[in-house]
């Protein structure tokens, strides 16, 4: 059942010529190794789609070349790859499950025996034995992907790909599926990249997650570093909910001046941070933020108070026109219009350059 | 191997489909250039043994009249036809319900019995029309546009529903929304939208007018007052004329011609919305 | 600015009732969430309310006047489309112009109001552009501008956020309450996301199959789920219903889960129940212990980082429970944790009805 593959992009460019000439991807360099479970994870338009289609040979890069296990399949076709894919909408066929499931093995060639025996392992896999008689055009979104997923399946791929699969299902069947996945993913060991927009899907299920923004891969790393270690202010404000704070800020004596909230560091950070300019921004996760009556850094407004059924967002601004936001339990007994004051915990604190790259 | 053969096969079939086409073009084209006496004397396909440009000539002078007749009646026709058509269509569309999905299906239908059924009982109510009106309308220019008018609508209208029913429901919902009139709809968002579809529809409407020939055939006496006629005209009871006719044919037939080489990619793009590959 | 009043819709498409006798109220100057998941009929009464669609039965009324037969047109209704809807060959300003100048209103005066608007949406800076030239969050800005623009009896908003990016729904859940209650009117917006009904609304309709289950006051509501099926899906994250039989009821009750057995305080049910109930417990009442010696043993199905969040989808002794982590939490599928389930916060439902029995606090 497994064909594990080690895919490398190498150097990959890709400009699009119609319907407008559009940069799609700069520079990307990634490795997946075989058996991991990687992310894709960018807002629409940032080029994981484009990407993908790459990695599966749908497209040509202008510039670069896609290994497998070390051969340079950058001119062979989806088929020659033996890459298996899932798009957004479920692509089923006028038939039962059982010969969707079946086709491909079929179109190889394979005995019917051989085809019943691997058709039961991997429908009672996904899930989905006791429909196999069923006509898959009868079946719900939700059964249409796991028929979908199937058939991948059965062809043993050297690589899975995922387009945002659950992008076009209703919440409770998308919680489903994405256990599902996961569960799919320890069984089978085949090296899995999925393409989403939604953090959530990207983080429950991929040790490794590129944030993709404007083509190019800002960071290729754990759930965990992403989010305690942005390298990136875009990948400090994507990953999250909500994403991280942002200060604009100067460097001043002692510390950095963000309008009328000052942050006070040790000599050896200041040190650090003269050499890299004057003006930084920095950040703080929503879910960080102390707030409290006593003292803190600094007073400020609560404007909007943002109930969100697991928490509560405050918006809170001081007089600076300083703004940031506060997630904090359903209970906190903060309402519109009331003063408070804030804290940054050190440790959570990041500071990046003007341009957004990661310093501390 | 297997990849040449098919390549091999297409290759023949196009080549041969191919002559089919050109060889008449080429007959027409080389027999608009030959003196009555090369015509008659060497076959068809010979070229011209010397190119006799009079003949092109002589067949434009005779064709003028009927040409211009022909624009006359077909150019307005054609657009108050398609614009008819597509305020039906349209008020078709927004009706909705049983309306929607039994009165197109039933105009298609009218448009499938051969004119050649209709064309007599037509004429018979042009006369009596005539009669009661007391206006001449046999055999006159205007009373062959109101016979193209009335048998060409419902053609009009057929393809315009079709063009309109491709057109984002919500878009026209969200201007009844805001407040604007069906006429206005149609106006301001609806015409616009319907673009290419529109013209498309106006040059297959205006072709075929143009090259209707069994009409203007019983609506009229002679041979001036539509160019079909007059490119027939040159058959005879002692022999035909067939430099001249070539001639005449490969002049007649430039209009069409030039309004697909010059409007041909709105035709295209009109035809694209069937497929949805307009917005 | 008026109340708008449904009463008992019908309606029918094809085979699919859609429809079943729904009523509600959506008061003038409030913002009514109609909220209920996908195919729940949100979308078909809204197109009844802004006359795009005549229902088979019931009607509809703005400000006391039936309004049932009157077209689209002559209803003045700001309407959000879920495709936004905004005319491809105009450009964004001719887009949010669009009703008023169906109204015939002077150019100055149609200037001075589309200003305000995208000044209002922050979008004052895309107007000479046309909409294949922005991006879909800015779109949908225009598609919500257009209807704001003008003096509506009702604005109505169709699952507007609903086809963006969640960073770009998540941006906007915020400021659109903010901008909705500066703009005033009675507002209907349809949703199926719970937390975006909290963060915007004032007032809940609950639908679900073509049925209003719930409304209110969005708060109430969402705290006390009158049955089964608006807990279920009125919640975020959903709470967990498991199956449980009452053992006792002196001043509290105790019910019997299978893997454990809680003792609900102050939880007084009618005598006719006893035996089978149906009990509600919120993910964000189940905590996840890491040491300590209390508990219930339970296995890690999935961890699923929402983000800043984690649920985590349990085994316990055969039955799924979801628990939710206020912050990243990973455990391998198969590992073991204990969790605490608060007694103080269960909800009990009638096993047969489903509906509410107890609620807590």
């Amino acid at each position: 059942m497994i064909c594990v593959v080690n895919v490398l992009v190498d150097n990959v460019s890709h400009t699009y010529t119609k319907p407008v000439v559009t940069v799609a991807l700069v520079d990307v360099n990634l490795e997946f190794k075989h058996g991991g479970f990687y992310a894709l994870l960018g807002p629409s338009g940032c080029g994981k789609t484009t990407l993908m289609k790459i990695i599966a040979g749908l497209l040509k890069p202008t510039k670069g070349r896609v290994l497998f296990d070390g051969t340079d399949v950058t001119d062979w076709p989806p088929r020659k790859r033996n890459v298996a894919m899932v798009f957004q909408f479920p692509v089923v066929y006028e038939m039962s499950v059982y010969d969707n499931i079946a086709f491909p093995l079929r179109n190889y060639g394979y005995s019917e025996s051989y085809i019943k025996k691997k058709v039961y392992e991997v429908s009672e896999l996904v899930g989905i034995k006791d429909i196999l008689k069923t006509p898959a055009s009868k079946l719900d979104p939700a059964s249409r992907q796991k028929v979908a997923i199937a058939r991948a399946l059965v062809r043993e791929p050297s690589v899975f790909l995922f387009d945002e699969p659950l992008s076009n299902l209703d919440p409770l069947s998308r919680m489903e599926l994405r256990v599902k996945i996961k569960e799919l993913q320890r069984t089978v060991k085949t090296t899995m990249i999925y393409v989403t927009h939604d953090q959530a899907e990207a983080l429950t299920l991929a040790d490794y997650i590129a944030v993709m923004n404007e083509g190019r891969v800002l960071q290729f790393d754990t759930p965990a570093n992403l989010y305690e270690y942005p390298r990136n202010t875009f990948v400090g404000f994507f990953i999250g909910n909500p994403g991280m704070n942002f200060l604009n800020c100067e460097l001043a004596e002692g510390g950095l001046k963000c309008s009328d909230v000052f942050y006070p560091l040790s000599t050896k950070e200041v040190e650090v941070l003269s050499g890299r300019g004057s003006e930084f921004v920095l950040g703080i996760r929503p879910e960080y933020i102390r707030v409290g009556r006593e003292r803190g850094l600094f007073k400020a407004k609560c404007i909007v108070r943002e109930e969100l059924g697991t928490a509560v967002l405050l918006h809170l601004e001081t007089p600076g026109g300083v703004l940031v936001k506060a997630k904090l339990p359903p209970t906190v007994d903060v309402r519109e219009g009331e003063e408070v004051a804030v804290d940054f915990p050190r440790e959570k604190v990041r500071v990046f350059t003007k341009s957004g790259d990661l310093i501390f | 191997m297997k990849f040449k053969l098919n390549v091999l096969v297409a290759t023949v079939i196009l080549v041969a489909t191919s002559t089919l086409w050109i060889l008449p073009l080429y007959a027409l084209v080389a027999g608009s250039v030959k003196s009555l006496a090369d015509a008659m004397g060497s076959p068809l396909l010979d070229l011209p043994r010397i190119p006799d440009f009079e003949t092109i000539v002589r067949a434009f002078n005779a064709l003028a009249g009927s040409m211009l007749n022909t624009a006359i009646i077909a150019i307005p026709a054609t657009f108050i036809a398609v614009l008819i058509g597509s305020l039906a269509a349209f008020a078709i569309y927004l009706r909705g319900g049983r309306v929607a999905n039994y009165v197109p299906p039933l105009i298609a239908i009218t448009t499938y019995i051969p004119y050649q059924a209709l064309i007599v009982p037509l004429i018979s109510l042009i006369r009596q029309a005539e009669e009661v009106l007391k206006v001449p309308l046999y055999d006159t220019l205007h009373g062959l546009f109101i016979v193209f008018l009335i048998y060409y609508t419902p053609m009009a209208t057929l393809l315009m529903f079709i063009f309109t029913n491709n057109l984002p429901r919500e878009i026209v919902e969200a201007a009844l929304v805001d407040g604007m009139k069906p006429m206005t709809v149609y106006r301001r968002v609806v015409l616009p939208l319907l673009g290419p579809g529109f013209v498309a529809t106006l040059i297959f409407m205006l072709v075929q007018m143009w090259n209707n020939f069994f009409i203007p055939l019983s609506m009229t006496r002679g041979y001036e007052k539509h160019i079909t006629l007059r490119i027939f005209s040159y058959v005879g009871q002692a022999g035909t004329i067939y430099n001249e006719m070539f001639a005449a044919a490969a002049i007649g037939s430039l209009p069409p011609l030039l309004i697909f080489v010059f409007l041909g990619r709105y035709f295209v793009r009109g035809l694209l919305t069937f497929t949805g590959g307009g917005r | 600015m008026v109340d708008v009043v449904v009463k008992d819709l019908y309606k029918k498409y094809r085979r699919k009732e859609a429809l079943k006798g729904v009523s509600f109220e959506a008061l003038e100057g409030k913002i009514t969430v109609l909220f209920g998941p996908v195919g729940a009929g949100k979308t078909t009464t809204l197109r009844i309310i802004a006359g795009l669609e005549r229902p088979d039965r019931g009607r509809v009324f703005f400000g006391g006047a039936d309004v049932t037969d009157r077209p689209p047109q002559e209803r003045n209704v700001g309407l959000v489309f879920q495709t936004f809807a905004l005319y491809p060959h105009l450009s964004v300003y001719e887009n949010i112009a669009s009703p008023l100048r169906a109204q015939g209103l002077p150019q100055s005066e149609i200037d001075e109001k589309v200003r305000r608007v995208a000044e209002m949406l922050r979008i004052s800076d895309i107007l000479e552009k046309g909409p294949a030239e922005i991006s879909g969050g800015q779109r949908q800005r225009v598609a919500i501008a257009r209807a704001l623009v003008k003096d509506a009896a009702v604005y109505l908003f169709d699952e507007p956020l609903t086809n963006l990016d969640y960073k770009i729904r998540e941006a906007m859940r915020g400021e659109l309450r903010k901008i909705l209650k500066e703009r005033g009117g009675t507002m209907i917006w349809a949703t199926p996301d719970p937390q975006e009904a909290l963060a915007l609304g004032d007032y809940v309709v609950v639908l679900h199959n073509g049925v209003v289950e719930a409304q209110g006051e969005i708060h109430e509501v969402y705290n006390r789920p009158r049955n089964t099926t608006v807990a279920k899906y009125f919640s975020y994250p959903s709470m967990n219903l498991i199956k449980g039989v009452v053992k006792s009821r002196e001043d509290g009750v105790l019910v019997d889960l299978g893997f454990t057995a809680l003792k609900v305080p102050r939880a007084k049910l009618p005598e006719e129940v006893a035996g089978e109930v149906v009990v509600g417990i919120r993910p964000t009442d189940i905590k996840i212990l890491l040491a300590g010696e209390h508990g219930i043993w339970g296995t890690v199905v999935l961890t699923e980082v929402l983000g800043s969040e984690t649920l985590v989808h349990l085994d316990v002794a055969g039955t799924r429970l979801v628990a939710h982590v206020p912050e990243i939490f990973r455990a391998p599928p198969g590992s073991s944790v204990r969790l605490l389930i608060d007694p103080g916060r269960v909800y009990l439902f009638d096993r047969s009805t489903g509906e509410l029995l107890h609620a807590p606090g």
